[in-house]
């Protein structure tokens, strides 16, 4: 292999297309170090980032990445234009069987407004704002296949801790994500899905936009648009401090051949019902007002389609979704719905 | 833009001044800087003049909120609208205008002055603040950075300062000396002087000139900066020191007291 790689590729995401160029210095201090940059430019995002890897002798899994990155977003569903521009300090490194990663990261982060028919809540999260925060993720992943497995548990917990280590930007984030798999006769797969987040700010200034979570989509709960559940003024999605959503699905692989190498390999058909909820918490309510409301005003969506194993690290799915649990504002997909990502509930 | 704007004047003018207007500004203690703080006061004396109650609201990130990148604006019922020239158009399309008895060659006129303030003293208070690199490292750069934490005060500062060095060299002034900044502005000020002569108002009646002209002359008067003398040369010409404290007694000391 020699030292030194380019790469051109061209992706076609959701309503997007994007151009990418990189280079790769492999062992580059001949210790299996990597230096990796790259410059992506997109109809909706433009990005530049270099990284440099490096992994403990001996031990592969132990290693520590420096990054630079500068990467600017488009957020429709929002309203909101972002860019950022950062440095992250990640160390990985396995124990038992569980991967840990430790990350810090400094990020400047710039909001405005797409158009100026933003709604104001979102004109009022304008501005600089510098998040510096700890992060600690934990992942389990006992399942045969990352995409399409059929037996097997995956759990990965996150938290982050921002404001600790400089900048303005002050809270307490939890993240979890849960997936248990179970072979049945005639090679279908029942599988399902939790996964749930918690935003808590610190101080006077409630959370920001850029923090908060988003949920719905074809990668999330299906039978709704990309982001549009919850709190919304106008037509603008603000995001919420707190969700949760939880996913059944029964794999198949009928019509495709069961067990047959390619075709039946890479295909499944699915049965799904999702559900989930997204709101903002006011802190005045104590525990027992935050879970009624988060378990108030559900939103559910049920439906069948067809899945697509891209590798193993992508997938492709068309749905047909029936949107039944609604609440006001929610923007629904009723019927047929495209959804491409590498994260699914 | 303008079409824009226009077209959002005209939807405007549907509904009525709303109830809960804010003019949107940034703080003044510890942020705000001479030129926005001038501009910010001559929007509140238009709009007083107008009699439009407005809730002034302080946000140390007002700027990034405007949507032309510039303090103040107004957020009147879906509308966000900012600086003095369109939101005195947003202003006419509620059916509130303070030059519409003016005749043609008056309003011409008027254009006229209003670009002079903007063009020499906008321009000065602009030169001041960045160009001057005793005031800028003293005052601007410091109070400009100061709702951001560190590094983004000096990064911030620093980019605005380069972007207004940057107009003032496109506009010839960066290389001015202080000498011929105090020129500029006293050839500005007898310019306006001459046309204000013995009256109250430059127009008769109170117009969106006076309230650029105050906005600007009394944030001049008021401001000490170190190593210029603006409050004297303005003090050369009397007729605007009292034309100042006139609309300061008539729409601000006054509407206050009648408040208590």
């Amino acid at each position: 292999m020699s030292a030194l790689t380019g790469s051109y590729n061209t992706m076609v995401g959701n309503n997007e297309g994007s151009m990418a160029i990189g280079g790769k210095l492999s062992n580059m201090l001949g210790r299996a170090e990597r230096l990796v940059a790259q410059f992506s430019y997109g109809t909706k995002e433009t990005s530049y980032g270099l990284s440099f890897f490096k992994p403990q002798t001996g031990c592969f899994e132990r290693n520590i990445t420096f990054g630079l990155f500068d990467v600017k977003g488009q957020f429709p569903w929002s309203s909101v234009r972002e860019v950022d521009r950062g440095v992250s300090f990640d160390f990985n490194f396995p124990v038992w069987r569980t991967r840990h990663t430790v990350r810090w990261e400094a990020v400047w982060r710039e909001l405005s407004c797409l158009s100026r028919t933003a709604s104001f809540p979102v004109r009022e999260e304008s501005g600089h704002s510098l998040k510096s925060s700890l992060a600690h993720t934990m992942v389990v992943d006992c399942r045969d296949s990352t995409i399409l497995p059929s037996k097997g548990v995956y759990l990965k917990v996150n938290q982050e801790l921002a404001g600790y280590t400089g900048g303005d930007i002050r809270f307490l984030k939890e993240e979890m994500e849960l997936q248990l798999n179970r072979s049945l006769p005639w090679g279908c797969v029942l599988s399902s899905s939790l996964w749930g987040g918690l935003l808590m700010p610190f101080g006077e200034r409630p959370s920001c936009i850029a923090d908060r979570f988003f949920l719905g989509g074809p990668t999330t709960i299906r039978g709704f648009n990309m982001y549009s559940i919850g709190p919304y003024a106008e037509s603008d999605f603000l995001g919420g401090d707190a969700y949760w959503a939880a996913g059944l699905h029964l794999y198949t692989p009928l019509p495709f051949g069961p067990g047959r190498p390619g075709f039946g390999d890479i295909f499944r058909t699915h049965l799904f019902i999702n559900a989930g909820n997204l709101c903002s918490l006011d802190y005045g309510e104590g525990l027992r007002g935050h879970v009624s409301r988060l378990g108030s005003c559900l939103r559910w969506a049920y439906g069948a389609g067809v899945v697509l194993r891209l590798g193993n690290i992508a997938r492709l799915e068309l749905n047909y979704c029936f949107p039944t649990g609604v609440q006001l504002g929610d923007r629904i997909c009723d019927g047929v719905q495209f959804g491409a990502g590498i994260r699914f509930l | 833009m303008l079409s824009v704007e226009s077209l959002a004047s005209q939807m405007a003018a549907a509904e009525p001044w709303p109830e809960n207007a804010s003019l949107y500004q940034l703080p003044t203690d510890d942020q705000i800087l001479l030129s926005d703080a001038a501009s910010c006061l001559a929007v509140q004396t238009f709009l007083k003049m107008c009699n439009l109650p407005v809730l002034v609201v302080f946000r140390s990130s007002a700027e990034s909120m405007s949507p032309s990148g510039k303090v103040p604006f107004i957020h009147a019922g879906n509308h966000v609208v900012s600086e003095l020239g369109p939101i005195v158009q947003f202003v006419r399309a509620k059916g509130h205008s303070l030059s519409e008895s003016l005749n043609e060659q008056e309003k011409a006129e008027m254009k006229a002055y209003m670009e002079l303030v903007n063009n020499s003293l906008l321009t000065a208070e602009l030169y001041i603040l960045w160009c001057d690199k005793n005031v800028s490292s003293l005052i601007s750069r410091p109070r400009y950075g100061s709702p951001f934490p560190f590094p983004l005060d000096t990064i911030l500062a620093r980019q605005k300062q380069r972007e207004i060095v940057r107009r003032m060299k496109a506009v010839g002034w960066a290389e001015k000396t202080r000498e011929q900044v105090h020129d500029e502005v006293d050839q500005s000020c007898r310019a306006l002087s001459q046309r204000l002569g013995n009256h109250k108002y430059f127009f008769g009646s109170p117009t969106e000139l006076d309230a650029l002209v105050f906005g600007h002359l009394y944030s001049l008067l008021t401001t000490d900066i170190p190593g210029y003398s603006i409050p004297e040369i303005i003090r050369n010409y009397p007729n605007l020191t009292n034309f100042c404290k006139n609309i300061d007694t008539h729409f601000f000391l006054q509407s206050n007291t009648s408040k208590v």
